[in-house]
């Protein structure tokens, strides 16, 4: 690693030893479970129960136990898949493009943020899987070689991409997790005392030894991975975005979609990993690893993709009034002023307007007003996929069969059941796991800790009494 | 020979040890069977690489072995086969479904003795338009449904006595019980009475004539729940002829009607609308067309086709007679109507005068006061003899209100002693219902041969049900000089009895009905045809065709000899009556005056006008809504309730806004609220017929007393199309007959552009070698009765859904069609949603909402040569054939929806619930489903099944379906060509919809041969596709609507706007 300028604020704050970082990452999960983890963990555990009822009655009853109709195929199911496969990109971005772009405040957040991915799209595969009329019948998507004589999926549709896409990113992703987790694990099984944690951790560990032959496979194994994630956080998103765009449906036929999809794919991401991360840092005290410079650089990231999305709205609505296509135009005017008008109006105050508060720095440093606008972000962007998909198609060409959309429990509760089980997922995590990757944080101890910055600091105060020309550009400790 | 040894080789020949060894051996090589058990394979542990091996393929294995579901089948073969009938073909028979007013002529489709579907009849007497008097040859939604009605559990299983059934065996003494009955009231001379409807049958009426002669103080007596005796007395007084005449809208070039929905309801409105559509028809050969005129307070059917429009209230429709009838003799007494009914009928007078001997005037008033001015404005005009003939007049309603009114009488009086009632239900479908049933209390017997255990037969003592027509023998005649045969298609489902049958053996006879009929025919028909020679063919023939036509000398239309003048004087008087709010009562489309309250195919099937299903409704104008605070929200599909009240009776109804209705008046259906029609129609609605008044003489069919009060309350209504304007959009094209005729090639140019414009295009395009089907729809003719959805309901195994899955937008109709409304103004704009706003009512630039124009558009999948929804189905498992279908494999859908959302047309349909019970889970049908609250509309027994047709699958839950083009039948026609060894020639293949459809609007064939009736319609400068511009390259042509108005039509001005 580079030695890097005193000018750039320290990464990790207080005076950290190589053993005091292990020490503060591995606590968590050492400590016994605290009586509050055991109450948040039954409460989702039960949210995550009751939405596998509905997906059973979902598979019982048939899909008409939703409230989709003739002209509305596709109304929650698809929101939410889509919605959760966007939250679910952060997480690859941070460990695959950061990685390239040697953003090194990637560290504090990394582990956490694929670990969201991975239960995120868990979350999103449901949704495509269960609304399908025969779910039974699912692996008529695979092209297996069958006795049928020559029957293939249909290569022209972006459904059976999908199949592709969500499944790739995800075994890609969870194989980069879990690789980064090695060395880790392998910490926390040597210091386990119990036999059943050392046995445990002994086999997630994989047998590390921390050995030069270990790292170095360890290091190009990392560097595979992160160049096939690289392109597969602008693919799947793309490819999503192609179940509308390859379309005739107004409001979905759109060659903007894949850039607009992958940025607003980051945007809820980062917001969910703000949400995550504002929560964790505070509960397992990781204020010294995961800082509000960290929060501010996502804040960052947060107002260019948010400014992305939003240019996006405003371009499919020039679009659509330039086109002179009767169609185009109504199903923008309809989204403005149509019946659904709320989710529109919702849409644009939490994903164009809200962001842009965070230009100002005091916001955008404050921790409480970061949580609450990650969660605005994460309602903008749940809105934006209802209005992508139950706008365009409640009201499409022929005015005979304009019909009105709105959810059953079973629905709603499927939607809460996932939100259970990524909690559920995630505390669990939190528990057995390090959420902040102990590895690779002290592999930046040296450059970036904050006893470097002030030793490289001591030793510019040192040349400036000297009357060093360096003593002009000596910073105000931050 | 025998010893002769073949030998392949020198070790086989020498017997060589080695080689017997090996001869003898399975495999070649050892099988290493020890080493295996010994080896370490199996008693040592696995290798990772093993285990991953063995858990792949049992998991592949297990996936692949239950995936394979094997269908049970079970066939059981003929011990001795009957010689008509080969399992897989179906077979037709000639046969008239006739209930109650309703007549048809049909042919019936059975399969493996199973009767399943109703086609129109093939006889030459009656399908062809060309040479023919009569015009029976399409069906109705009625008569399409009415195979479901014989598979109905509901029907009666046996005769009962006071409730408790009478067993096969014990029949012969219930019969002789009532023969006593009989016999003793003959002895002592006690009243005898026949209730029945109007009897078409000619043997019907003999038999009850020779139950007349044995009992002599019998009396027959007529009831029609819709009466329309009002003509017939008229007609009385004019011509010295009680008869309803023969109506002939094919020779008329000005059509006024005056409430009459005689596409619809009125007579015989199959047979009208064949006639109607003959001289509606146009194209660049024959640009011309009738005009018509509908003066009507409600929206009806006919008054959606009509060319010129107004509202009046009902009673002013006597006024509307009046004023025409004035307005043709020159006499320049003003009326009282508003001014655009005034300026509509001038218009009319000065069309009818131009045209004399070649309109007709009809009005729907059964008054006969307003008849005989009606008839005499026909005589004026001189067409008594071209479109009115009085000759062939119409059996269809013979009924007198006046009998009916004076058996009451007697019956209170008590000096009825016998009361058998055939086919009438007066409990119900009476004003006085209630009435009669307390008056049928004081009659000492009481028989009902009703075929349903209905409100009527719940009162008899005794009940004999009738069998269903599929199962019956019969003959009618529904017009003088027309005789209809109708034969059995099924053995009796349960232990019924032909009531004619039933007459006979209380008159001590053992004949058979059918052989009654040939002898009636012998003496009464066979003698006045000069067709056959003897009667053994002539009866064979008649029973094979199914019609015979017996032509008799015309008599010459003898002039008026009525006194118009006291009931032009009696019509004024009506003239000054009208007060305050009235309501006009009419018959459904479907479920007809509530003889067919439990067919669910017609309780599904969406009124033509108003789109609602399962229930009736007070049809409200939109300002009558605004001013009295009344919502009806289409999008939580639920509207306000009020209450109706007419004396002393009060009914409650929700509100349905409909434009186009009087403002002054609201109109409600009858045949609702049914109390005992079977599983599936009681409770639907309520029941108006109390609502209704007389003039002393007639039924009249609105009441002019009525007050309207919002009751606090929602209603949920099922309605399948909530959006009621097309917005302007092309998908519906019209033009003005002006137009036309100026300028025939208006599109032509627009179509060539579009083809060029289609060819631009990367992809490859498929090759149809031989055959592209293709349909052709003309707007034109289509007067959107829905009979061709019923067809297609039946043919293709169409699920019914339930009002309450209806509400959910889950219906399930391949076919639908579609209704918008426009304005006739010249503002074209006005089509658009925000601008038609029941909120915009007050402001200026919204016209008069009474002042509506309709257009009915049938939309079906349009089979696209470049579909949508094949490029996105992620299993291919909607395609194309090499035919130009766009085809479903619904063992491959996996139910993505993808391709519904991707259709432009909205036509494909979702089994979200198991509707038909395909599964094989009993315990997941929809309303079984915990919270849903569905209603089983009653289709998925195993008696109701034998009606699903064998041929086309039926889909199970999860699985996309739509359209098929009707696959089997085109399948079927070119076996049929192939056996026959010829190519296959145009019309050879006719799809469920084409055949159904009254007024031949749609057409089916190959596009690609020469000169075939849809090829040259899609060459048609009329024939357009709908949403072109996206290049999906519809299969189906739409032929654009031609209205016979002056007046600019709203979407042609918006074009032309646009264009400018």
């Amino acid at each position: 690693m580079n030695p890097e300028s005193y000018i750039r604020p320290p990464l990790i704050h207080g005076t950290k030893t190589y053993e005091q970082i292990t020490n503060d990452i591995a606590r968590a999960v050492e400590a016994k479970p605290s009586r509050l983890w055991w109450i948040v963990t039954s409460i989702t555990g039960l949210v995550f129960l009751w939405g596998l009822i509905a997906i059973t009655w979902t598979i019982w009853f048939g899909i008409g136990t939703w409230g989709l109709n003739r002209t509305i195929g596709w109304g929650w199911d698809i929101t939410n898949f889509v919605w959760w496969i966007g939250i679910g990109h952060a997480g690859t971005l941070i460990s695959a493009i950061l990685l390239l772009f040697r953003q090194k405040w990637r560290v504090g957040i990394n582990r956490s943020a694929e670990a969201m991915t991975i239960f995120a799209v868990i979350c999103a595969a449901m949704f495509p899987l269960f609304h399908m009329g025969r779910i039974w019948l699912a692996f008529f998507n695979f092209p297996y070689p069958n006795s049928r004589g020559p029957v293939w999926p249909n290569f022209n549709s972006p459904l059976m991409w999908d199949v592709f896409a969500v499944s790739t990113y995800f075994s890609v992703s969870l194989m980069f997790w879990y690789t980064g987790m090695i060395p880790d694990i392998a910490t926390i099984r040597d210091r386990a005392k119990k036999k059943i944690a050392k046995w445990f951790y002994g086999i997630c560990s994989f047998g590390w030894v921390g050995s030069a032959k270990h790292w170095q496979r360890h290091e190009s194994l990392s560097l595979v991975l992160a160049g096939i994630s690289t392109p597969l956080v602008l693919s799947v998103h793309t490819i999503v975005s192609f179940d509308f765009a390859t379309s005739v449906v107004p409001g979905w036929h759109t060659t903007i979609f894949p850039p607009y999809f992958v940025a607003g794919a980051i945007f809820s991401g980062f917001a969910m990993v703000l949400t995550l991360m504002v929560i964790t840092r505070k509960v397992l005290n990781l204020e010294d690893y995961v800082t509000v410079d960290h929060i501010e650089s996502m804040n960052k990231i947060i107002i260019l993709t948010g400014s992305i999305v939003g240019c996006a709205y405003l371009t499919e609505l020039f679009t659509a009034w330039y086109s002179q296509n009767p169609y185009e135009q109504y199903a923008f005017a309809n989204r403005a002023l149509g019946p659904y008008y709320w989710s529109y109006w919702s849409m644009m105050t939490c994903n164009v307007i809200s962001p842009q508060l965070f230009w100002v720095r005091k916001l955008r440093r404050n921790v409480w007003f970061t949580f609450f606008m990650s969660i605005v972000i994460n309602c903008g962007m749940w809105f934006e996929r209802f209005v992508i998909i139950v706008t365009s198609i409640h009201r499409d060409f022929i005015p005979s069969s304009w019909a009105m959309y709105s959810p059953t429990w079973v629905e709603i509760s499927f939607f809460l059941g996932t939100l259970g089980f990524f909690s559920t997922a995630f505390l669990v995590f939190a528990k057995l796991m390090p959420v902040i990757a102990m590895a690779e944080v002290k592999h930046i101890l040296k450059t970036s800790g904050e006893a470097q910055k002030k030793a490289q600091l001591a030793e510019v105060r040192m040349h400036a009494a000297h009357g060093s020309q360096e003593a002009q550009v000596i910073p105000q400790p931050i | 020979m025998e010893n002769k040894n073949h030998w392949k080789g020198l070790d086989e020949l020498q017997e060589d040890p080695a080689f017997i060894e090996a001869r003898d051996k399975e495999f070649k090589d050892e099988l290493p069977v020890e080493e295996i058990l010994e080896s370490s394979f199996i008693q040592k542990s696995h290798s990772r690489r093993d285990f991953l091996k063995f858990l792949g393929f049992s998991v592949t294995a297990a996936t692949v072995a239950a995936s394979c579901r094997i269908p049970i089948k079970k066939a059981i073969p003929y011990v001795i086969k009957p010689e008509e009938i080969v399992p897989g073909v179906a077979n037709y028979y000639a046969s008239t479904f006739c209930d109650g007013n309703d007549f048809c002529p049909v042919l019936v489709k059975v399969r493996d003795g199973r009767p399943i579907k109703i086609e129109p009849s093939t006889s030459r007497h009656i399908a062809d338009n060309s040479s023919n008097r009569f015009f029976f040859g399409g069906t109705s939604a009625r008569a399409q449904a009415s195979v479901l009605s014989l598979y109905d559990t509901t029907r009666p299983k046996n005769p009962t006595v006071s409730g408790h059934p009478v067993t096969k065996q014990n029949l012969a003494g219930t019969d002789a019980e009532v023969r006593t009955k009989l016999q003793d009231l003959k002895n002592a001379n006690g009243n005898i009475r026949i209730l029945t409807p109007t009897i078409m049958s000619p043997s019907t009426k003999a038999v009850i004539a020779d139950f007349i002669t044995m009992y002599p103080s019998t009396k027959h007596i007529a009831y029609d729940p819709i009466s329309y005796a009002g003509i017939a007395i008229a007609h009385e007084k004019a011509f010295g002829k009680r008869v309803i005449p023969g109506y002939h809208f094919e020779n008329a070039n000005v059509i006024v009607s005056i409430g009459a929905d005689f596409l619809g309801t009125w007579i015989s409105p199959v047979e009208f609308a064949r006639q109607y559509v003959q001289n509606r028809k146009v194209s660049a050969k024959k640009t011309e067309m009738s005009k018509h005129y509908q003066i009507e307070s409600r929206l009806s059917l006919t008054g959606s086709n009509a060319d010129k429009r107004a509202v009046v209230k009902p009673s002013e429709e006597a006024v509307a007679v009046l004023a025409l009838y004035n307005k043709l003799s020159g006499n320049s007494s003003g009326s009282n109507l508003n001014a655009r009914a005034d300026q509509l009928l001038t218009q009319a007078a000065n069309d009818l005068l131009a045209n004399k001997g070649k309109s007709l005037v009809i009005s729907s008033s059964n008054d006969s006061n307003v008849q005989s001015v009606v008839a005499a404005i026909n005589n004026m005009l001189g067409n008594y003899g071209s479109t009115i003939n009085l000759n062939l007049y119409s059996n269809t309603h013979q009924s007198s209100d006046k009998d009916v009114a004076s058996l009451f009488e007697e019956m209170n009086s008590g000096s009825v002693s016998a009361l058998i009632v055939y086919g009438a239900n007066p409990v119900y479908d009476h004003w006085n219902g209630k009435g009669f049933a307390e008056a049928m209390k004081k009659v000492q017997t009481t028989i009902s041969l009703n075929d349903r255990a209905d409100e009527t037969s719940a009162e008899c003592k005794y009940h004999f049900p009738d069998h269903h027509y599929l199962e019956s023998w019969n003959d009618f005649s529904p017009r003088n000089g027309l005789y209809t045969m109708c034969q059995p298609t099924i053995w009796p489902l349960y232990q019924t009895r032909q009531a004619q049958e039933t007459l006979l053996r209380w008159m001590g006879k053992t004949d058979d009905y059918v052989t009654y009929i040939e002898n009636n025919w012998k003496q009464n028909v066979y003698p006045r045809q000069t067709m056959y020679g003897d009667f053994q063919t002539f009866w064979d023939n008649c029973v094979k065709e199914g019609a015979v036509e017996i032509t008799s000398a015309e008599e010459p239309a003898s002039g008026s000899t009525g006194d118009v003048t006291s009931a032009v004087a009696a019509v004024s008087q009506l003239a000054g009556k009208s007060g305050g709010m009235e309501v006009s009562l009419y018959e459904k489309i479907g479920a007809g005056n509530g003889r067919y309250a439990n067919v669910p195919w017609l309780q599904e099937m969406p009124d033509p006008v108003s789109k609602v299903v399962w229930d009736n409704y007070v049809a409200v104008s939109p300002k009558f809504a605004k001013d009295n605070h009344l919502e009806m929200n289409v999008v939580e599909h639920w509207s306000d309730v009020v209450n109706v009240k007419v004396g002393n009776i009060s009914v409650e109804l929700p509100i349905y806004v409909q434009p186009g209705q009087n403002d002054t008046s609201v109109s409600i259906a009858l045949g609702y609220g049914r109390e005992k029609a079977g599983r599936s129609g009681n409770k639907i609605g309520t029941n108006v017929f109390p609502l209704l008044m007389s003039n002393g003489e007639t039924t009249l069919y609105y009441n002019a007393a009525v007050s309207i009060t919002k009751a606090n309350k929602h209603y949920p209504m099922a309605i399948t199309q909530t959006h009621f304007s097309f917005e302007g959009r092309d998908a519906i094209i019209e033009t003005t007959l002006g137009n036309y005729k100026k300028n025939p090639n208006e599109d032509v140019e627009n179509k060539e552009e579009l083809k060029k414009l289609w060819a631009q295009t990367l992809y490859p395009t498929q090759d149809f070698p031989a055959i592209k089907w293709g349909m052709s729809i003309d707007l034109n003719s289509c007067i959107g009765c829905g009979a061709c959805a019923v067809s297609c309901q039946a043919e293709n195994n169409v699920p019914v859904v339930g009002k309450t899955e209806v509400r959910r937008v889950h219906e399930m109709s391949w076919l639908r069609i579609d209704r918008y409304f426009s304005f006739p103004s010249d503002n074209g704009m006005l089509t658009k949603e925000n601008d038609i706003h029941i909120d915009n009512i007050s402001k200026s630039k919204v016209p008069d909402f009474q002042d509506v124009q309709v257009v009915f558009q049938p939309m079906l999948c349009q089979h696209c040569e470049n579909a949508p929804c094949e490029n996105v189905c992620p299993v291919s498992a909607t395609n194309h054939s090499s035919e130009g279908l766009n085809q479903m494999a619904y063992n491959r859908c996996i139910g993505t929806r993808y391709c519904a959302n991707n259709c432009p047309y909205k036509v494909r349909r979702f089994n979200w619930l198991d509707y038909t019970t395909a599964d094989v889970f009993p315990w997941n049908e929809p309303w079984k489903i915990p919270g849903m609250n569905l209603e089983n509309p009653g289709m998925t027994d195993a008696v109701t099944r034998m009606v699903l047709n064998p041929d086309v699958t039926v889909r199970s839950r999860g699985v996309m379906e739509k359209c098929s083009f009707c696959v089997q039948r085109l399948q079927e026609s070119k076996l049929t060509a192939k056996k026959e060894g010829r190519p296959l020639k145009d019309g050879d293949t006719r799809t469920a919809c084409q055949t159904a459809c009254p007024t031949e609007a749609i057409q089916f064939g190959n596009v690609l041969e020469e000169n075939s009736v849809v090829r040259n319609d899609h060459d048609d400068a009329r024939g357009y596709y709908v949403l072109s511009e996206l290049n999906t390259r519809p299969s189906i042509v739409y032929m654009k609507k031609v209205r016979n108005t002056d007046e600019k039509v709203a979407t042609y001005v918006n074009r032309e706007a646009k264009e400018s």
